[in-house]
């Protein structure tokens, strides 16, 4: 393998030897080099010089202007980039979630358990309008699974983005779905208060 | 540290067999002096050995078998290629650090890629790469996991370029491997397929952190990769593992001695919640905890078993601990030296800090909810001090506030005089004293002024310039100073220039000080690594002559749409014996 000494970068073809990705990043298409910039070897360093005289190049339409990186906070006003100097990495602002951040979910799929049942199901927020809609489906849903008495009912509870188990109807839908994480049906019965304690945990 | 004294039997007057040549006026043989070298590990004892003499600069540059390099456009590939011949771990840092807060556009550099190709002709047997703030591109991985046969360690810290396909190379290539340590990553939705790519027998990892990436993950090849893997010694997975998947890893490795948890929130049955528990106990050797993403109050106590040993606890991502479940918990963490947490655990939390960890070294308070404006949560000068009081040894601090005084600071560090990093962050720009509304000046002189022993600075607040003459007087030992919204002429600026002989670091946004100040510092760049300003008062003009002064300074400009055309918005100083960069994008000049 046939390796160049060239500070070029990756898109100079003669290097790639297959390495073909999809990793088609924009800044590779789109720069444009004015010189070879090959290096003769390691002992020859004959590169040669840009010079860059400033703002006439900009003008020429080789430069274009700067662009960055998306912040990841969707919340809050800011009145300066970059400030306050805390890492904004995904790692950091995924698991925070408040009521003064509007986070944009890519989907409105939920876990939904009922009681004694072992395995759960999934539905996506998106397709119902109203809690009757949501709670119909999910009646509908399980009773394939269980055998569902009629006259058996069962209370709502969901998991809130805060991370507390709430009893399902105080919020209007929409609220509901925007802060709704995971969804689980409890049998009502003699010891619903007891139970409900209970099932916090 | 001076290298190891030579040994009597090695002398040439003792000697009857000295191998290698020897110079008329040297003491010892080159092969001896080579032994000895092959001890001294740290590269700054290695340059000041280099500077000794011709033959100790050649025994230095055929021993040295690990490269540091500090900015990576200080040196060129090829200048590192003549001078070193035997390199078996590099270690390259690249962008200026605001760029973590993306202060840089993208692509702006950094890229790895052209140091892989050299390092693929000259340094076959390289064994260890370490990133910070670079680029490294699929291409890069796949070149890197193809070139090097003995390959063992790859760290990337807020590194960014790559997708899963370069990691897949990597897990796929690298027989030997020892090392997998990914942190910060700034790549976004890199997938976790490559995890699966580790071939059947491949057991040789110590080292698996991919905590900052987000791809889910298959679970049973994880689970199979920690199984066979017997030496792992520090695992960190990202949030998409469960805590019962986490389970059963622990139940894999007791032996872990770090630990990053996936995500904490999970409705867990009784057994569960005790088969948990259990694996917790298990691990004795825990030294160090991070993690817990989403944790609240009910599953905390699962890791109490695990606490004892515990050095080093990192609950910065925790950002729904709360102060009275985060003081239950510290009460099992007896051996805590280093510490991060997040604002929520408010200045109760803090108190708790200050009673239950007396060897307490370091602290790290983030805030949770930083452009929220008007949060008046978090914590204020009064958790910083209850900290200050019940740990003596704390000399590392990094504390983000909303609101804090002057003479919280002066008791502070009298509390702990020995500060080594005081990284205060107030986090409205230019607040004073929110107690009698004057600038916080005396705040960080009381700072260089009672803690000698003062590294780094990061100041914050309303600031005029005589906290700068404090700075430049008292602060002898400063290498990094971090300044914002602050000082009120050109005069600041240049007491730091003036003073501060060891300064190395500098970075300045948003003060007002001008070409004058920039120019008063034109004969400490070339020993400094690096100065950062943006948004101040420097124009191109001042820039220019800074270039035209000092051949051996790179001056670069980041061009800004639609900026004026005089202003120099974003300037970039660094020592360079490469010369301009060659790979500069259209909108960084070099002046």
């Amino acid at each position: 393998m046939e390796l160049e000494l060239g500070l070029a970068l990756p898109n100079h073809s003669a290097n790639n030897n297959g390495f073909e990705t999809e990793n088609h990043k924009e800044y590779r298409q789109k720069r444009v080099f004015l010189e070879d910039h090959s290096a003769t070897g390691v002992e020859g360093t004959t590169l040669s010089l840009l010079s860059w005289s400033g703002v006439a190049e900009m003008e020429d339409g080789v430069g274009r202007p700067p662009k960055y990186r998306k912040p990841h906070d969707d919340g809050g006003p800011r009145r300066f980039e970059g400030w306050p100097p805390t890492d904004s990495s995904p790692r950091r602002r995924r698991s925070h979630l408040t009521a003064t951040e509007q986070v944009v979910r890519k989907s409105m799929h939920v876990k939904v358990k009922m009681e004694g049942v072992a395995i759960g199901r999934k539905v996506d927020l998106r397709d119902f309008d109203s809690y009757h809609d949501l709670t119909s489906t999910l009646m509908d849903m399980f009773a394939k699974y269980s055998k569902i008495e009629s006259g058996e009912e069962y209370t709502l509870l969901y998991l809130d983005k805060e991370g507390d188990w709430m009893l399902v109807g105080d919020l209007d839908w929409e609220e509901f779905v925007e802060s709704v994480r995971r969804v689980k049906m409890l049998k009502n019965d003699n010891k619903m208060g007891f139970r409900l304690l209970l099932s916090k945990n | 540290m001076d290298p190891e004294p030579k040994k009597p039997e090695d002398s040439p007057s003792n000697s009857g067999n000295s191998h290698g040549p020897v110079h008329p006026q040297s003491p010892f043989p080159d092969e001896a002096l080579e032994k000895v070298l092959s001890f001294v590990d740290s590269h700054k004892d290695r340059s000041s050995i280099s500077l000794v003499r011709k033959d100790w600069y050649n025994a230095e540059r055929w021993t040295r078998s690990k490269l540091f390099i500090g900015n990576c456009y200080a040196v060129s590939p090829e200048i590192v290629a003549k001078r070193f011949r035997r390199i078996k771990s590099v270690t390259l840092k690249g962008k200026p650090r605001f760029s973590d807060f993306n202060m840089l556009p993208l692509d702006w550099g950094a890229d790895v890629y052209p140091w892989l190709v050299m390092f693929a002709k000259v340094y076959p047997f390289l064994e260890e790469l370490r990133l910070k703030r670079m680029t490294i591109t699929d291409e890069g991985l796949e070149l890197l996991a193809k070139s090097f046969p003995c390959f063992k360690a790859l760290s990337l810290s807020s590194c960014d370029g790559f997708t899963e396909n370069g990691l897949k190379a990597i897990a796929s290539h690298c027989r030997n491997l020892t090392e997998v340590n990914i942190q910060d990553s700034i790549t976004e939705d890199v997938g976790g397929g490559w995890l699966s790519c580790f071939p059947e027998n491949f057991s040789s990892l110590e080292i698996l952190n991919f905590s900052s990436l987000n791809g889910d993950v298959n679970f049973d090849d994880l689970e199979r990769l920690v199984s066979r893997c017997k030496l792992l010694r520090v695992l960190k997975v990202n949030e998409s593992i469960t805590l019962d998947e986490l389970q059963r890893l622990l139940v894999h490795a007791p032996r872990l001695t770090e630990l990053g948890t996936g995500s904490f929130l999970q409705e867990l049955t009784p057994r569960q919640y005790e088969e948990i528990e259990t694996a917790f106990c298990n691990c004795r050797n825990l030294q160090v905890l991070s993690g817990l993403w989403e944790a609240t109050s009910v599953y905390l106590p699962l890791l109490y078993g695990a606490c004892a040993s515990l050095t080093f606890l990192n609950l910065s991502v925790a950002t729904t601990l709360q102060s009275g479940e985060f003081a239950k918990f510290l009460a099992h963490c007896p051996n805590l030296r280093c510490l991060w947490v997040s604002d929520t655990v408010e200045d109760k939390g803090l108190e708790a800090v200050g009673l239950s960890c007396p060897l307490l070294e370091e602290l790290r308070v983030y805030p949770a909810d930083p452009y929220d404006r008007d949060h008046l949560d978090g914590v204020t000068e009064l958790g910083f001090l209850a900290v200050s009081r019940g740990c003596p040894k704390l000399h590392y601090v990094l504390y983000f506030c909303r609101r804090m005084t002057n003479a919280a600071v002066v008791t502070i560090v009298q509390n702990c005089p020995n500060f080594t990093h005081f990284r205060l962050c107030i986090m409205t720009p230019s607040q004073p004293d929110y107690l009698t509304n004057e600038p916080m000046d005396e705040a960080f002189g009381a700072v260089v002024k009672t803690c000698p022993k003062i590294k780094r600075l990061s100041v914050s607040g309303l600031l005029t310039d005589r906290t700068f003459e404090y700075i430049g007087k008292y602060a002898k030992d400063l290498e990094t100073l971090s300044v914002a919204f602050a000082g009120s002429s050109d005069w600041g600026m240049q007491c730091i220039m003036e003073g501060c002989p060891k300064l190395r670091k500098l970075e300045i946004r948003d003060c007002p000080f001008g070409d004058a100040a920039l120019l008063s510092g034109r004969e400490k760049y070339e020993m400094m690594r690096s100065l950062w300003m943006s948004a101040c008062s420097v124009t191109m003009k001042g820039c220019r002559l800074l270039a035209r002064e000092s051949p051996r300074l790179n001056v670069e400009v980041i061009r800004e749409e639609g900026g004026n055309e005089a202003q120099a918005l974003k300037v970039y100083v660094y020592r360079s014996v490469a010369g301009p960069r060659q790979d500069a994008p259209p909108f960084v000049l070099t002046l």
